[in-house]
């Protein structure tokens, strides 16, 4: 862990754009290796394996927060019960902790998890296209259609973002 | 075969990929050019395409123009996540705290553990190889158990006390005379 906690850890942080998350995915993606340890391939990239666990996590994390915000309104209009990981949730510290930039953060928030996942793979930490497939376990050529598809939309979003923040600094 | 619009250091492999490469220049549009800068930036074109849209960024403005918007992109991206964080000591301890208490087994789990058949039958083909051999080397004695009596205790007390020498005459003399035992001590013997 002491080996790929970091590099692990750095990855969850981008795909998830917050500590809070990070931390959660990095550890839950360690706890899966322990207790999948023997279906770990040798000869394969290690990294890339918990690359994937993470990928898969965050995924599933996303869609069940989607569940959360998609559940209707009591009939008897009691308080809503809401899942103890939201009750845990501490706005002060969540101030201080580190967020990625709000534009680029906002931009990447409004592409698909997959699509999220390969500019992070692709852009930031620079992987080939194969290493990009490996952990998203799909082809190459999607990775390629993914990532071009992504990268249109960001050219367009990031902007559209700097602008809003540009107009909100004014109206404070 | 080398070609010779080459020079002569420059394989024939490579000689072909260029050629190959100024032939699919002639074709490429603009259009082409797009669909490829992503690729072309990642490194990830084969050698030939590479070389052509190499070229035609050489005297296309336009196109260079969008690599240019490609590269401040991927700038963009690379500087907001530049930071590179520390792992939490928290998640470390947490994961191995985890770890520790899943290695852990309950009571339950180590009784159901020793009852597997992997481990019960070894281990009851060794008590009974012990038992075996212990019945082997030390066997029961064999016949009528010895009866135990009264009249056997004595007969051991006096044929301890005959052998010792007592100074006390009256009992020399009980000794000399009586039957002790009798029927019940001979059998005893």
């Amino acid at each position: 862990m002491e080996t790929y906690g970091k590099q692990t850890y750095n990855y969850a942080y981008r795909l998830a754009g917050n500590e809070a998350d990070a931390r959660d995915l990095t550890q839950d993606a360690f706890l899966r290796v322990f207790r999948a340890w023997r279906s770990f391939q040798p000869g394969t990239s290690f990294l890339s394996w918990i690359y994937r666990i993470v990928t898969n996590l965050h995924r599933d994390q996303l869609r069940k927060r989607k569940g959360v915000f998609m559940q209707e309104l009591p009939h008897d209009n009691m308080p809503h019960e809401l899942p103890k990981e939201t009750l845990r949730h501490d706005p002060i510290s969540a101030i201080h902790e580190k967020q990625l930039s709000s534009a680029v953060e906002s931009a990447l928030r409004q592409l698909t998890p997959d699509q999220r996942a390969v500019v992070i793979l692709a852009d930031v930490e620079e992987r080939s296209y194969q290493e990009v497939a490996d952990v998203l376990a799909c082809s190459i050529g999607t990775v390629r259609s993914r990532l071009h598809r992504a990268r249109q939309q960001l050219r367009k979003l990031i902007p559209m973002e700097r602008e809003q923040e540009r107009q909100q600094g004014f109206s404070i | 075969m080398q070609n010779e619009s080459f020079p002569a250091c420059v394989t024939a492999d490579e000689g072909i990929a260029k050629r190959f490469a100024r032939e699919i220049h002639l074709i490429m549009t603009c259009h082409d050019c797009r669909g490829l800068l992503t690729d072309y930036q990642h490194g990830e074109l084969d050698a030939a395409t590479d070389a052509a849209l190499h070229d035609h960024l050489q005297t296309c403005p336009s196109c260079r123009a969008e690599l240019d918007a490609e590269s401040a992109l991927t700038d963009t991206l690379r500087s907001a996540f530049a930071q590179q964080l520390e792992l939490p000591t928290a998640v470390l301890a947490r994961v191995r705290q985890a770890v520790r208490a899943e290695r852990a087994p309950g009571f339950v789990e180590s009784v159901r553990a020793l009852l597997r058949p992997v481990v019960l039958a070894p281990a009851a083909a060794v008590i009974v190889l012990v038992v075996a051999a212990v019945s082997y080397l030390h066997p029961a004695p064999s016949g009528a158990p010895q009866q135990l009596s009264t009249a056997y205790f004595v007969q051991r007390h006096v044929a301890h006390t005959m052998d010792s020498q007592s100074g006390d005459p009256a009992w020399n003399a009980y000794l000399l005379t009586s039957n002790v035992g009798g029927a019940d001590a001979s059998a005893a013997q």
